[in-house]
């Protein structure tokens, strides 16, 4: 195939491929162990987290951990708020950012080059340096509390707008003249035509916007002061805070939680491996 | 056309600037001390009377063990007052709490009422962000005497009293009594005792400490202030103007806690997680007595399997310890009709009524003199008999320094606590550089 | 720039309109262009603009968030930030951290991209499904995680250290080994990602120019360094500018593993600037270290991509 085993003899090829799983697999056990860590901790008792030599398969399973994981948070109403923060932040983010990816790459205006630029200097602005202001904002407009703080701050992207940009920009103009000849406007263009053109970005983007949305934690710890408007890694986090000073105490509940509130977002990939996999190998990325 | 280009740039950043303007003229101007009211006026007996039904949000850090004392008592209150609803939010630890307190006062959206830690009290009401409770206090007489005064005293400021004590510790040393019984001694009351007492409880082997005398935690200054004023020192001179830890009398316990540690008969602990390296140390049995919050005690009791002690803090030239833990404050920014279900929830919550209930139930301290010579407050201390080692200092538990730059020049010093920790360096010199920086902070402060 | 010499090409029964006319429109159609770059503008401006620009402004003063007071200060944060030895500590933090941080993950993903791109393997995609999964875990879980693995008493990792006779080491406790403990979470978060990055890349580099270098009896290690390495640089260009433009930004695995300690060996400057505005409540000299670390972060990223200018290769 593909992978430009061109020399040696079969026998050599076949011990280098030998070879190459070993490796391969070794490395995969490494890099999945915390991962299994965090699922057998999350199974054990609160002693044997805390026995000097650690157990690498539980005693006993500790499902009580999860029942007391559920008592202490309100999983599906965290759940479905980190649900509609994340649908919303990809709907929104992604209409926008397909927008400008569009009067960037293909419109032609004065001053676009260097409005492109003032949308990339984005990229180098962390949240932790704005969010006093924009929090400000959003309590006058009286939302705080509402998914609106979570979702529409987060409206623009640099980093989407730069890669949809740059896929638009591979798409060769004269399909664009065509279609504007037989007098589509600019969003049937957009939408009917370099949407499905550039669909691996897009869907890469959408992925992309998923995780880093569903894991955010500063933003909604900022802009909610509710219960019941929190998201699950603040409510983890929260979880933690109100056994402070007792960490190691509680830790076994701590890593039961955390399991709770990366299931779905594994499962998701679980499931769309594949697809994802191959979006984001023919997506645009140089 | 590069001259354009230029333009619309500038076009769009003028733009930008009105949204800012916009938006930045409500932000900076309303931070709370606008209100401006009339503190005498906002006490008056009409509010006192008024039945109106009204929402206050409660802001608070009580951990998840806490929760159900808290509840009971918000239940109480609304049996007594219907129509006022207390809606507890749960805002994390005392530092996020206080970023998102500090949040909602810029943005001029404030809970009616909130805990604070006490050490940060002095930069909030320095900032007029809590209400002064004076007029109300005069007005329904409340009975300051019945406090403690040292833990009243730590939510004052300025000759102000801002909250009120609630959930109250003190660093104590909680100590292995089945292990000290065993070995005939008793936990130091004095600095000239310790060395005897290491003498007799260290064990090692070759150079090696396998059994630490006691433990100082590193990582929080609370814990070692009263060591610097039980030596007879002080962190900043009397008129709070400089540094004094460089004092003779200030490095006193530094030099013995450099050589004791040294010597391998004392054990701090620095850093994130330093805490339960040593409660889980001292449950082992590697070390005999550690100093810690009084609040930890009801962990010890239960995770311990051997009898747990309590000592108050060893003097030397004085004997005293800091009060810790969060009050209970009304912010400024408040409507007036909140501010009363704010003071009125106050009001039930440190009352003597519930304060012996209320104290079980989080694990803290109780704060009325009322309440600890009731006849419920006996039998208090017939369950945790270990507090009572607290209650014969009652008077010697004091406020920790209060200057609203202490959260930042404390840490200049703890930083040397950790330079002697960490990398065994001497704290001596040490403490001259820092305070020039302590200095600095200050002089920078106004 | 200009208008599309193509449109004119493709619609010649435009040519007969009035000149004044296919002026006007060729002007609205600009302004069309336009306005489909004003949601992200707006968003942009209202949500990081204004808020930067409104933090330029309090940079100047001595405004702390709690205090209904404003005073102008000239200067005066810049000059006591640039005169802190704590802001050259915290600097060499970030940039050590940085440094580890873009350079590990870069090359092991390199590493990994070699090793994993087998496409024809069901078990090698699995594997790579497996090696991507800590990049979509939250860095809030992983640090917890994390802690615990290295937690001086029952961690994990000491366990392992025992095995090759070592001492155990209180890995985020200890100066030393505390900022090389952080790096590790976001070397093991961020490999998967520039893994399949990098894969993207290697199969789109066409099979020819493999095969006609074969023939020529080029070895392995030549070919990748002559064809794979130059025609990945586009790729690894982006991933050393986003990696080090997030790596310079690091906050939250500071924020639950260690607070910026011990002894400040991970005060890296957004978490300084973060407790320096709510710990401090110094928010005007914040938001001057904002305006630094922002400058800082500019330049350098034009340099870089100033430097790629010469070496990048890009196809066709």
């Amino acid at each position: 195939m593909r992978d430009n085993y061109m020399a040696g003899s079969a026998a050599n090829r076949k011990l280098l491929m030998a070879l190459r799983i070993i490796a391969a697999v070794l490395v995969t056990l490494v890099m999945f162990f915390p991962v299994y860590w965090l699922l057998i901790s999350s199974l054990k008792t609160q002693a044997e987290m805390r026995m000097a030599v650690p157990t690498f398969w539980p005693q006993s399973f500790a499902w009580e951990n999860f029942a007391e994981a559920f008592r202490v948070i309100p999983y599906a109403r965290y759940f479905g708020n980190t649900l509609i923060m994340a649908v919303g932040t990809i709907i929104l983010q992604l209409n926008v950012a397909l927008m400008a990816a569009y009067a960037f790459a293909k419109g032609q205006f004065r001053g676009r080059d260097a409005l492109f630029l003032l949308v990339l200097a984005a990229l180098i602005v962390p949240e932790q340096v704005t969010f006093v202001p924009v929090y400000v904002m959003m309590s006058k407009l009286g939302w705080l509390d509402t998914f609106l703080a979570l979702i529409v701050p987060h409206g623009a992207s640099a980093y989407a707008i730069f890669l949809l940009r740059q896929s638009f920009k591979s798409i060769n103009n004269d399909v664009l003249e065509a279609a504007r000849v037989d007098g589509a406007g600019r969003f049937s263009i957009l939408y009917k035509l370099l949407l499905p053109m550039a669909l691996p970005t897009v869907v890469t983007m959408g992925v992309l916007i998923f995780i880093s949305t569903w894991n955010s934690y500063f933003w909604p710890l900022i802009m909610t002061n509710d219960n019941d408007m929190r998201v699950l890694t603040v409510g983890i986090a929260m979880l933690r805070d109100s056994i402070a000073g007792n960490e190691a105490m509680f830790f076994h509940i701590i890593m039961a939680s955390s399991v709770m509130a990366i299931i779905p977002i594994v499962l998701v990939f679980t499931v769309m491996q594949k697809h994802i996999v191959a979006a984001m190998a023919n997506s645009t990325f140089k | 056309m590069k001259k354009k280009t230029w333009l619309l740039t500038l076009l769009t950043i003028v733009m930008i600037m009105t949204t800012a303007c916009a938006g930045g003229s409500g932000g900076s101007g309303n931070a709370g001390g606008e209100v401006n009211l009339d503190d005498v006026e906002a006490a008056s007996m009409d509010l006192k009377n008024d039945t109106t039904p009204i929402k206050i949000q409660y802001w608070h850090s009580h951990a998840e063990a806490q929760l159900e004392g808290l509840n009971y008592m918000i239940g109480e209150f609304q049996k007594k007052y219907p129509h006022i609803t207390v809606e507890p939010v749960f805002q994390g630890g005392y530092p996020d709490l206080h970023k998102k307190l500090s949040a909602a006062v810029a943005a001029g959206d404030v809970p009616a009422v909130t805990n604070v830690e006490v050490s940060s009290l002095p930069n909030f009401a320095d900032s007029g962000v809590f209400a002064d409770l004076g007029p109300w206090i005069k007005r329904d007489e409340v009975n300051m005497d019945d406090f403690a005064q040292g833990m009243l005293n730590a939510y004052a400021f300025n000759g102000k009293q801002y909250g009120f004590p609630l959930i109250v510790s003190t660093s104590v040393f909680v100590y292995n009594k089945t292990m000290l019984d065993e070995l005939g001694v008793e936990p130091p009351q004095k600095w000239d005792e310790i060395e005897a007492f290491n003498a007799k409880v260290v064990k090692k082997e070759g150079d090696k400490t396998t059994r630490y005398a006691f433990s100082v935690p590193g990582w929080d200054t609370w814990y070692y202030d009263p060591w610097n004023i039980n030596g007879g020192g002080q962190i900043l001179t009397e008129d709070m103007s400089a540094s004094a830890v460089e004092n003779e009398d200030s490095l006193r316990y530094l030099q013995n806690f450099y050589k004791w540690q040294n010597e391998g008969s004392m054990h701090m602990g620095f850093g994130k997680g330093a805490s339960d390296n040593m409660r889980q140390m001292f449950l082992n049995g590697e070390i005999a007595m550690v100093q810690h919050t009084s609040a930890m005690l009801k962990m010890y009791r239960e995770n311990a399997d051997f009898e747990v002690g309590v000592s108050f803090l060893p003097g030397d030239k004085k004997r005293t310890s800091n009060i810790g833990g969060a009050g209970i404050v009304m912010m400024n920014g408040a409507k007036d009709l909140e501010k009363e279900a704010a003071w009125k929830f106050i009001e039930f919550m440190t009352a003597a009524e519930h304060n012996i209930k209320w104290a079980e139930s989080v694990g803290y301290l109780p704060t009325r003199k009322s309440a600890i010579e009731s006849e419920e407050g006996d039998q208090y201390f017939e369950r945790w008999p270990q507090y009572r080692a607290v209650y014969e200092h009652f008077d010697e538990v004091t406020p920790r320094l209060q200057h609203p730059a202490y959260p930042e020049f404390s840490e200049v010093y703890k930083e040397v606590i950790g330079e002697m920790v960490l990398n065994k360096k001497d704290p001596v010199p040490l403490m001259q550089e820092a305070a020039k920086k302590i200095n600095d902070i200050l002089m920078d402060y106004e | 720039m200009g208008t599309n010499p193509k449109l004119n090409k493709a619609a010649p029964n435009r040519a007969s309109a009035s000149v004044s006319r296919r002026v006007s429109n060729s002007v609205i159609e600009k302004w069309k262009d336009f306005a489909f770059s004003v949601p992200a503008l707006v968003f942009m401006g209202a949500f990081l603009y204004f808020p930067l620009l409104y933090s330029i402004y309090i940079s100047f003063t001595n405004w702390n968030m709690t205090r209904p007071v404003m005073k102008f200060v000239g200067a005066n944060n810049y000059t006591r930030l640039l005169t802190n030895e704590e802001f050259y500590q915290s600097m060499k933090v970030t940039f050590l951290y940085t440094l580890m941080d873009v350079v590990f993950t870069l090359a092991i993903g390199l590493l990994l991209a070699l090793l994993l791109n087998v496409s024809s393997s069901r078990l090698f995609g699995f594997m790579r499904g497996v090696i991507f999964m800590p990049y979509y875990i939250s860095m809030v879980i992983a640090a917890m995680v994390f802690t615990w693995i290295y937690n001086g008493q029952y961690g994990l990792l000491n366990q392992v250290v025992s095995w090759f006779g070592m001492d155990p080491v209180e890995w985020l406790i200890n100066p030393s080994t505390a900022l090389p403990a952080l790096v590790a979470v976001s070397v093991w978060k961020g490999v998967g990602f520039a893994m399949i990055l990098f894969i993207a890349g290697m199969r789109g580099i066409p099979a020819e120019y493999y095969e006609a270098a074969s023939i020529d009896g080029a070895s392995r290690l030549r070919q990748f360094r002559n064809i794979t390495l130059p025609l990945l640089s586009p790729m690894t260009l982006f991933l050393v500018i986003t990696s080090f433009i997030s790596s310079m930004q690091v906050f939250q695995s500071i924020d639950v593993m260690t607070d910026g300690g011990p002894l400040k060996a991970t005060n890296a400057i957004v978490y300084w600037i973060y407790t320096m505005a709510f710990v401090e409540f110094k928010t005007g000299r914040a938001s001057a270290l904002v305006m630094i670390l922002f400058v800082i972060i500019l330049l350098l990223t034009m340099f870089q991509m100033w430097v790629s200018r010469k070496k990048v290769h890009y196809e066709g």
